[in-house]
């Protein structure tokens, strides 16, 4: 080898040398991931679908009874100075109010509006639909 | 003369004879280490069927906790990071908050209303989680197997949340990264 050529190679390992840093230590990190996937939730609802049936001088107004975190608790109105109604379960199961008597024996037509209310417990939470129930001749002619 | 010659030259060498001997030596197996993070068990995704509530009412809170295991033989921390998805016409996340707890446990509560919460453990997150992902926590370092680390988690919806966010649903995703620590 020749007196160029070693120093040529000198000069090579000097610039290679001059490259590496002083701390070229690269280290790997191993990883794992799992995904966890949830289950979805729902917020309750508080919901209200009256129905009315007529009857001979008077009306049921049912409800399905929402039970679902806990059951609502329903309140009812009649807006003609008597205040207010009792629900009570229905032999079908359906939350009700039993109208009776709505004949004054004085009017000839008369209408009366009821208010139910649903409230969650514990929440203000609520809802209040209205039925209104008109009784025509006598009383003998009821619809809602 | 030739043959005087012959035995001079040999007559005062001799014979040498070198003796040896040959042991081996096994060498022993090396086995690379192993990083390997199960969640309750599982090789995941998990399907985390327990942190889930149905008809949740404003002040109701779901709480349910995980076991994360390191099932290898390289001790690891696990970051965990959370969004969630939702359905309905209005969002319920706003009125939703997360709470995570590291080494925690969580308690169950099957009547109205039901508030199930977290306990023990290290305070790691309180807030809303969004839908986009965002970092929840981190745990200490994991041993090897059969070390392991629990993780609680409670949603709880808000007492004072409207009632647009009827019927409104969420649904909670993680990601759990466990991550060699550095000899």
């Amino acid at each position: 080898m020749s007196r160029l050529t070693r120093g040529v190679l000198a000069s090579m390992a000097g610039a290679t040398l001059m490259l590496v840093p002083s701390t070229g230590t690269t280290r790997a990190e191993w990883v794992d991931t799992a995904a966890v996937v949830g289950t979805a939730s729902n917020a309750a609802a508080v919901t209200l679908d009256l129905d009315c049936a007529p009857g001979l001088g008077g009306a049921r107004i049912s409800w399905p009874r929402v039970t679902s975190p806990t059951p609502l608790v329903y309140t009812a109105t009649r807006h003609d100075g008597t205040g207010v109604l009792t629900p009570s379960i229905g032999s079908d199961g359906l939350g009700q109010v039993v109208l009776t008597s709505l004949f004054d024996g004085v009017s000839v037509s008369r209408t009366y509006n009821v208010d139910v209310t649903a409230s969650l417990p514990g929440t203000s939470w609520k809802v209040t639909k209205r039925k209104t129930v008109t009784v025509v001749v006598i009383g003998l002619l009821v619809s809602c | 003369m030739a043959a005087a010659v012959l035995l001079g030259a040999t007559g005062g060498l001799g014979t040498f004879a070198y003796w040896n001997d040959v042991e081996t030596v096994e060498g022993g197996v090396v086995t690379a280490g192993s990083l390997d993070l199960t969640v309750n068990g599982v090789q995941g995704p998990y399907v985390w069927n327990a942190l889930q509530m149905t008809d949740m009412a404003p002040g109701e809170s779901v709480a349910a906790s995980l076991v994360i295991q390191n099932a290898g033989s390289t001790p690891f921390t696990v970051t965990v990071t959370g969004a969630a998805a939702t359905t309905g016409a209005v969002s319920v996340l706003p009125y939703v908050t997360a709470t995570v707890r590291v080494g925690g446990i969580a308690s169950s509560d099957d009547d109205y209303p039901r508030t199930e919460t977290c306990s023990g453990g290290t305070l790691a997150f309180e807030s809303k989680l969004t839908t986009s992902s965002q970092p929840l926590a981190t745990t200490a370092v994991i041993p090897r197997s059969p070390g392991s680390s629990t993780l609680c988690v409670s949603l709880s919806l808000a007492g004072a949340a409207p009632m647009d966010v009827q019927r409104s649903t969420f649904t909670p995703s993680f990601e759990l990264t466990a991550t060699q620590v550095q000899p």
